[in-house]
């Protein structure tokens, strides 16, 4: 699944960043990478807000759509 | 390596927002605007300290996530870093995110730079249980690391050693060293058939690893039980709503008294001084008519405005340094889409209260192209604290019942016109919609009070710089052309001349008088240079008034009561949540001015006049930096546009206010 379609509150653990992404190098950068684990805080519209460790990430969904994804128990 | 004369460049290099202007400021003494946002810093800022006989340059650069740029405050700091190739690098690192700020430093450790490490903010990493072993770090990279605290200046210091150390030595980073047995090693070797960056992350995640330690602490829920109430959909919009409303409620109501004192202070205090001063020692009658016409009429009157500006810049201050702005981009993205903007734009936008120019600048933080342009042709509209001088003045001085209800429609009509502006730019030039966004949420921190007083002191030293050169050259020069040709009256002079030739433009809108259209011509400068420019102008009016005793020590006393009067004034009106009205009371200093404007404006020519200073490119200052950052066509465009627009909102306002106030 894609991170743009989890759920609020739900944790997750992060696949890949698909290549096509425009913010492929960026969103890795900023701690969005593979074998990391992730918990959707919230969710406003386009944007969600996602913590990875101790940093708070706010995207939108174009990114999400990207970002690939295996729901944690 | 660039030794001129034991000269060392150093970069002060890391991700957004981990202190690194702070860093500077506390070793070069600077005061560079800091905050808690990412994107503070949009260009490189350069700092200089004398240590052991070396001449260190330290460059603060924008902040980056990867050497891959995007933005092009990211661009500037890899440039730098890249092609002129610093001595040193300073990479200040986030203790509490160090995972994620490793990703950066082993990208820079690829450079082959010698490089020092700054474990910043290191008192909030032990209050989580983060624990960093330097030893071993440096076993590992052959990065000195040195724990700091920006905030309190702890460890600061030591990083002027470190540097020098590491550019004697030329102390390289080793990460290819690594000893076999670390965890390091093994993700080096999980990693060596990926790619380059997920190479980096490997070994970014494994330096972690094997340097820091967790103990269990308790996690600080402050920052995620604020985030609950507000980026809440419903209860973060009422939030936004209050914390504005509380904004300009205390801007207006806590400045009002100490404005009030400080027209007095200056009109009748300094003014009083400098004249029988230059009485007594026998001034030429011209040299006292300059003094209290151009110096005190026209800069004095400008700087009563000061207490507005400082309350407005401290509490702008307060919110960038809580980290509530940086989250207004994910709690407003949902309305700025539907305007086709970007929930980035909120920030300079909102900087744009403050100062338009830095606003301007803001932009670069913003990865589109369209979305950077969108907002840059927005930022002008919003009302700076220089228009709010004149708003102050005139919705005071004809809406006395009504003031501040007067401002708060020029602020909405500012932001109506920036959003129509942005619409129109869309229709025109920019059909597709607005980009992605991906920003990181800083944690809320208490802002450190005496930081935040440098940087509001900053933005008064800007105003006093301005009053001192753009302001006085004005006034100067208005009093001259007032007073020329020699023997004219005013209305006869050059300046009336100029007003008179431009103000068949300008009577649609009610504001035919020489007086009035010569003061639009220098607010282009300044905004608050067109209130100087009609206090010079009717003071060169007034007939000189009686001299009068003036007794220093008992108007001393006076003053002084005011202000402790004033202070407990303001004071109180914190306590009250309604807003009250600008009320500047009158005195008989600023009387005859406010009785020459009254009678030059009715109310309706009067909110002309606010609308035109309002909406006609803000001045000076940010043209140039609109040309500079998104170049002549669209600035010289916009200059066209802004005065069409004021010209046509004013006239409409103008026909309507004069029908309904009749």
């Amino acid at each position: 699944m894609r991170l743009s379609d989890a759920l609020q509150g739900q944790r997750i653990k992060i696949v890949k960043v698909r290549e096509e992404c425009a913010l492929h190098a960026k969103v890795q950068a900023m701690g969005l990478h593979s074998a990391r684990e992730a918990t959707v805080l919230s969710r406003s519209g386009r944007m969600m807000l996602v913590e990875v460790g101790n940093v708070r990430l706010a995207l939108s969904d174009e990114i999400a759509g990207y970002v690939e994804v295996h729901p944690q128990l | 390596m660039s030794e001129n004369g034991r000269t060392v460049r150093v970069a002060i290099a890391g991700n957004p927002n981990t202190g690194k202007t702070t860093l500077l400021n506390r070793l070069a003494g600077s005061t560079f605007a800091v905050g808690n946002w990412p994107g503070v810093t949009v260009e490189r800022k350069t700092g200089f300290v004398q240590f052991q006989g070396w001449r260190i340059e330290l460059v603060d650069l924008p902040g980056l996530y990867t050497l891959e740029p995007l933005t092009e405050d990211e661009r500037i700091a890899r440039d730098y870093l890249l092609n002129e190739r610093p001595d040193v690098i300073l990479n200040v690192v986030e203790t509490p995110r160090l995972e994620r700020n490793l990703n950066l430093t082993v990208e820079l450790a690829e450079l082959g730079i010698p490089m020092v490490m700054a474990l910043n903010m290191m008192d909030e990493a032990q209050r989580l249980g983060i624990s960093v072993d330097v030893g071993k770090l440096y076993a590992l990279s052959g990065i000195r690391a040195i724990p700091t605290n920006g905030r309190s200046g702890q460890g600061v210091r030591e990083l002027l050693p470190a540097i020098l150390e590491a550019h004697q030595r030329q102390q390289r980073p080793t990460l290819a060293l690594i000893h076999d047995e670390d965890p390091l090693m093994a993700n080096l070797r999980a990693a060596a058939e990926l790619d380059a960056q997920s190479r980096r992350l490997g070994i970014a995640e494994g330096l972690y690893r094997a340097v820091v330690q967790r103990r269990e602490a308790q996690a600080r829920e402050f920052s995620a039980a604020l985030d609950r109430v507000l980026l809440h959909p419903v209860l973060g919009l009422v939030a936004y709503l209050a914390i504005m409303y509380l904004f300009f409620k205390v801007s207006f109501d806590f400045s009002a008294p100490l404005m009030d004192w400080l027209d007095g202070f200056i009109n009748g205090y300094v003014g009083q001084i400098a004249a029988t001063a230059l009485m007594q020692i026998g001034a030429p009658e011209l040299v006292v008519r300059f003094m209290s016409e151009a110096v005190i009429g026209g800069v004095g009157f400008a700087l009563t405005f000061l207490p507005l500006i400082a309350v407005m810049f401290f509490l702008l201050t307060l919110l960038g340094m809580s980290g509530y702005m940086a989250r207004l981009p994910f709690l407003l993205d949902r309305f700025m889409r539907h305007l086709g903007l970007n929930g980035k734009a909120v920030i300079p936008l909102l900087l744009g209260l403050g100062c338009n120019v830095p606003a301007v600048m803001a932009t670069r933080t913003m990865e589109s192209p369209r979305d950077k342009l969108l907002v840059v042709m927005m930022i002008p509209f919003m009302s700076c604290p220089a228009r709010l001088v004149i708003f102050s003045f005139f919705a005071t001085l004809f809406f006395p019942q009504n003031a501040a209800l007067v401002i708060f429609g020029m602020y909405a009509l500012g932001v109506v016109v920036a959003l129509f502006t942005s619409l129109l730019l869309q229709r025109a030039l920019f059909k597709h919609e607005s980009s992605a966004m991906l920003i990181e949420l800083p944690p809320y921190r208490l802002p450190h009070l005496p930081t935040v007083g440098a940087i509001v002191w900053s933005h008064v030293r800007e105003f006093l710089y301005r009053a001192g050169t753009v302001i006085f050259a004005v006034s100067v020069v208005i009093w001259s052309l007032i007073h020329l040709p020699p023997g004219a009256t005013p209305a006869e002079s050059i300046v009336a001349r100029i007003g008179q030739a431009i103000a068949p433009a300008f009577a649609p809108l009610g504001l035919g008088d020489w007086r009035i259209t010569t003061s639009l011509v220098p607010a282009f400068l300044a905004r608050e240079v067109s209130l100087s420019f009609m206090a010079t102008v009717t003071a060169a009016e007034e007939e000189a008034s009686e001299e009068r005793a003036f007794d220093f020590i008992a108007e001393t006393q006076e003053q002084a009561e005011g202000l402790l009067r004033a202070l407990g004034q303001s004071v109180s009106s914190l306590l009250n949540l309604n807003l009250q009205t600008l009320n500047v009371e009158e005195d008989e200093e600023t009387a005859f001015l406010r009785d020459r404007v009254r009678a030059l404006f009715t109310p309706a020519s009067g909110l002309a006049f606010m609308i035109m200073l309002l909406l006609y490119n803000s001045c000076l200052a940010v043209y140039g930096v609109m040309d500079k950052e998104v170049g002549r066509k669209y600035a010289l465009g916009f200059l066209a546009w802004s005065f069409v627009v004021a010209w046509v909102v004013a006239f409409v306002v103008y026909q309507v206010a004069q029908r309904v106030l009749a």
